[in-house]
């Protein structure tokens, strides 16, 4: 492709991959983007030469292709910053949805633990279920099976519901707790809005929710809240045993810190950039 | 973008890096999953070459390998992006004002702009009320469409005189209604607003269309969109920042 050629002569303190099967043109073109941060959103020719190790000529060639494709432009300084064609190249990545960023970690999740784990976003009074992966170890409940991706299940008494629920504004947790019908699924459903309530409040703090039977009877459930790139919480994970496999207490003691670590790894796969707890 | 073979050979140009670009541009909410052989099509290059380039982006993390010796894109894809979101003013101080215009109608909020002929959605923040998740599949941030066919590119070029849209599309106070647009099922509500130094932009709010009716929308959902476009303009306005792109 003439690759070669065009980076031949060219002094190269910098490039990382030194194989032919790779193209430099391509890495150096993709580190000069790189550069470019929020807190260093205008570079000039020289800072970007020296930055990366790379003659001015060569940079400037670098940075001119990059021009004229759209990613890079020039202000009045001359200098140059991001340009919003940058927006396309990952507009793939934010139209795949949350699925696809957070089904392996779903698998390592599942696992590791030996139990199902899952996925859903608030979707009205319900959750709206995008994925789960089965666990080995999961007992069988007929009922608990036969919901799966596209499911919808209501958020009061499920544990990925009350994540989603609890990290509301105070004011519309209690416009939605006040249009629920809290029937009584599980042995342990919460049926008072005053309890229900006062449990999303502890939920927000410790950042953790427990489904204690609250759903079907021998089902326990543990959930943790996904961040996107503004903080919002916009998802949660969540791992799930049934047929009697362990108790509420075993999941949190066993599994709450991996299960908290795939929320964080799913988050920052969609851009949060927060600090961890 | 789409025949690099026409561009410019010259020694001012890279070839590979618009090659390997161009590769990686491949990757849309439509085609998310490419193999070497499409894309040494699609660049009219040899499949060592599609595989030189795809494996040097798979490398450095732009891409990612997929079942069946295919590629997607990798979360550094999105970066340079993402810092470009972070540099612009008009992002930044837009994200606050649409978590909360989210968090109060529950509806996915957006802010548009126009790019050329297209609408180019800057920020989508994906609603919680029924049905919005779904409605949002393949959209997101870098969603583009002509800019006549979605109800913030309409707004936009009402506000800026240069064209009118058909008056059944615009409602009081510049608020405009468009469905199907960004899909055939979705209703959009949208406001304008310039600021100086700033281009002209719009807050959009994505809905069913079945969800709610034209009236209903209107009634519920103009005032807090309005709200919150008179909060980015004032924003906007009291703030001496340098224009981040140029128009």
């Amino acid at each position: 492709m003439g690759d070669e050629a065009e980076d031949r002569d060219e002094p190269r303190p910098f490039p990382i991959l030194r194989e032919a099967r790779y193209s430099r043109s391509l890495e150096r073109g993709l580190a000069i983007l790189g550069c470019f941060t929020p807190e260093h959103p205008m570079l000039g020719i020289a800072e970007l030469a020296e930055r990366l190790g790379m003659s001015r000529p060569t940079t400037h060639r670098y940075v001119s292709t990059l021009v004229s494709l759209g990613y890079l432009e020039q202000d009045a300084s001359r200098k140059y910053r991001l340009a919003l064609g940058t927006i396309d190249l990952g507009a793939g990545l934010s139209a795949m949805g949350l699925c696809a960023h957070a089904r392996p970690h779903l698998e390592e999740l599942s696992q590791r633990s030996g139990h199902t784990a899952e996925i859903a976003v608030l979707d009205g009074l319900e959750i709206l279920l995008l994925d789960r992966v089965r666990g080995k170890r999961t007992g069988s409940n007929k009922r608990r099976e036969s919901v799966g991706a596209g499911s919808r299940l209501p958020a009061y008494c499920t544990s990925m519901g009350k994540v989603l629920l609890a990290y509301l504004p105070k004011g519309l947790r209690e416009k939605l707790i006040s249009e629920m019908d809290l029937t009584k699924h599980g042995p342990r459903t919460i049926t008072s809005k005053a309890a229900l309530s006062g449990q999303l409040e502890d939920v927000a703090n410790e950042g953790l929710a427990i489904n204690d039977e609250e759903l079907i009877e021998g089902s326990f459930a543990i959930a943790a809240p996904v961040r996107e790139e503004s903080g919002d919480v916009i998802a949660a994970v969540g791992l799930v045993a049934y047929g009697g496999a362990v108790d509420a207490k075993e999941l949190v003691d066993r599994y709450e810190g991996k299960l908290v670590a795939a929320a964080e790894k799913v988050s920052r796969e969609i851009g949060w950039r927060g600090e961890t707890g | 973008m789409r025949a690099p073979a026409s561009e410019s050979a010259g020694n001012r140009t890279s070839r590979s890096l618009v090659y390997g670009l161009t590769l990686l541009r491949q990757f849309t909410a439509e085609e998310p999953v490419r193999g070497i052989a499409e894309l040494a099509e699609v660049l009219n290059v040899s499949r060592p070459t599609a595989h030189r380039y795809a494996s040097t982006c798979l490398e450095l993390g732009y891409l990612e390998q997929a079942p069946r010796r295919r590629y997607r894109l990798a979360r550094r894809a999105a970066e340079p992006g993402l810092a470009m979101l972070g540099s612009l003013p008009l992002a930044r101080r837009a994200q606050p004002i649409l978590r909360q215009l989210r968090r109060s109608t529950g509806r996915t909020a957006s802010l548009a702009i126009l790019d050329g002929a297209d609408v180019l959605y800057l920020q989508r923040l994906c609603g919680f009320a029924h049905g919005q998740y779904e409605l949002e599949k393949g959209l997101g941030a870098g969603t583009r469409r002509p800019a006549r066919s979605t109800a913030a590119g309409e707004a936009i070029l009402a506000s800026s005189d240069a064209q009118t849209p058909e008056p059944r599309r615009l409602h009081d106070d510049g608020l405009v209604v468009l469905d199907g647009g960004l899909r055939a099922d979705a209703r959009g509500l949208a406001v304008a607003l310039e600021a100086p130094g700033e281009r002209t932009c719009a807050i959009e709010m994505t809905m069913a269309a079945v969800a709610i009716s034209v009236a209903d929308a209107t009634g519920e959902l103009g005032e807090p969109l309005r709200a919150a476009a008179t909060a980015l303009q004032r924003t906007l306005a009291g703030s001496s920042v340098n224009p981040c792109v140029t128009s």
